[in-house]
């Protein structure tokens, strides 16, 4: 974003801010669960784990698609450049680990896509594979990783498919040209 | 002679080493790193005043000062209410040594837990659905739950007063059990009512236990970040916070910058506190 973007985008937040809009901001994971599950909250950004957490204790909680797209983030795995040797041969058998299924499996029953979803699903159940990747109505029950029951058989999951849903990101969260901007006008905003 | 100033240098040495390696070497490395520069993933070695410039001419930054110093204030005039209530109490009014010592340690035992547990227990209590609102709704006191319980300034010095309440407490205590129980009969020899002894006798003679206490909770509640992130839902500014955004978003130098600032203002505060009272002597 431009400093523009950022001064317009903070404009109308600091003006929804003194309106009273926003009821509070979230940091972590179990604060966002923990404001939609005691009901402080009713509408916000989440991750999908946490809709999931909100779901597993029985509340009601869905992603609603919105007309102009997803706001999406991603995270890797890289290697330091410092290694060598047995610490290097180490760190490429894990990200080989990492992404020969299993974690792509559990990331994908909390809402997450595999950066190579093909071997998370011989770690999934066709149904599973069916629900969370290609937008197909669940046949049975649908668990999230720790086995708690989520979705009953006839749900389909928000957005619909992969390639719908990841079609569809509008913006992507990254550290941007003007950090250090941005971090003084959050400031400004947090002390509106 | 001279062994003896060899002596006294090898006593004062273990105490300023650790004070040199734990305490001044940290503040200059910040008091350097205040003056770098940072792009959007590193910080680099310069000696520009970018980080002071805006710091010392946004007005961001003055106001967030002033809320900090509000929060301080406002904090420090409930903590020493009730703290010096609780030690007079305790000191003058509970007659035997143990029942004094059996209640001290009453105050002290919320102290066992951590104080983020202490703190974010509040949060349930004081919701839109927490049991403050619904004991109040089913009493008929009010119809819809009341918002500004939770997640406003209320409640960061509700948590705030909670948390250091008792570091007001001790010190007071502390000086009061040490005020000679016969001046108070003098007083009340002299003629003087309840109020003309608590005024004229026991205020003055326990100003050094209110400063030090002062002294605790102004430097804790000027240097918090948590409780105020915690308690404010994220939603108010302090100079703690601020800091914590910076150095979430990498911005070390300015985070530094803020940081000398802050430690400026608090030591020119307790300076101005301490011309007050001069603790060495009391003591």
């Amino acid at each position: 974003m431009t400093k523009e973007e950022i001064d317009l985008t903070l404009g109308i937040f600091t003006e929804a801010k003194k309106a009273g809009q926003f009821r509070a901001f979230w940091k972590s994971f179990d604060e966002s669960v923990n404001l939609m599950a005691s009901g402080e909250v009713v509408i916000q950004s989440m991750w999908s784990p946490a809709i999931t957490a909100v779901r597993s204790q029985g509340i009601p909680c869905v992603y609603q698609p919105l007309e102009e797209g997803y706001r999406s983030w991603g995270g890797g795995i890289g290697l330091s450049a410092s290694l060598s040797g047995m610490e290097l041969d180490a760190a490429y058998e894990y990200i080989n680990w990492y992404l020969s299924g299993w974690v792509g499996g559990f990331l994908m029953r909390q809402g997450y896509y595999s950066a190579v979803p093909e071997t998370s699903k011989n770690f999934m159940s066709e149904d599973e594979w069916g629900f969370w990747f290609e937008g197909k109505e669940a046949q049975g029950d649908i668990t999230n990783p720790f086995g708690d029951v989520m979705e009953k058989a006839g749900a389909v999951r928000d957005g619909g498919s992969f390639y719908d849903r990841m079609g569809a990101v509008a913006c992507w969260n990254a550290v941007m040209d003007e950090n250090q901007y941005m971090v003084r006008k959050w400031n400004e905003f947090i002390a509106a | 002679m001279r062994n003896n100033s060899v002596i006294g240098w090898l006593l004062a040495a273990p105490l300023s080493l650790v004070l040199l390696v734990f305490l001044v070497a940290p503040i200059a490395m910040i008091v350097v790193v205040s003056f770098w520069g940072a792009t959007e993933w590193s910080i680099y070695p310069a000696f520009q005043f970018d980080n002071y410039e805006f710091l010392l001419t946004s007005d961001v930054t003055y106001r967030v000062f002033f809320n900090t110093l509000k929060y301080a204030a406002i904090t420090w005039v409930i903590t020493l209410l009730i703290g010096f209530t609780v030690a007079y109490y305790l000191a003058f009014h509970i007659r035997s040594l143990t029942w004094q010592i059996a209640l001290f340690l009453l105050c002290t035992i919320p102290f066992l837990t951590s104080n983020i547990i202490r703190m974010i227990s509040w949060i349930p209590f004081l919701g839109r659905n927490g049991i403050a609102n619904s004991t109040l709704m089913s009493m008929g006191v009010i119809d819809e739950p009341l918002e500004w319980l939770l997640f406003s300034d209320f409640s960061v010095i509700l948590a705030f007063v909670h948390l250091y309440t008792l570091f007001m407490v001790v010190p007071i205590f502390n000086t009061m059990m040490r005020i000679d129980k016969s001046l108070i009969e003098a007083a009340a020899d002299a003629g003087a009512t309840g109020w003309q002894t608590l005024w004229h006798v026991i205020i003055p003679l326990t100003k050094p236990g209110i400063m030090i206490g002062t002294i605790f909770v102004v430097a804790q509640v000027m240097g918090d970040f948590i409780t105020v992130r915690f308690m404010s839902g994220s939603q108010s500014a302090n100079v703690g916070r601020m800091i914590q955004n910076d150095i979430g978003l990498l911005q070390y130098p300015s985070a530094s910058a803020t940081a000398v600032i802050l430690l400026i203002t608090v030591l020119l505060l307790i300076g101005t506190l301490l011309r007050f009272v001069d603790i060495r002597r009391e003591l």
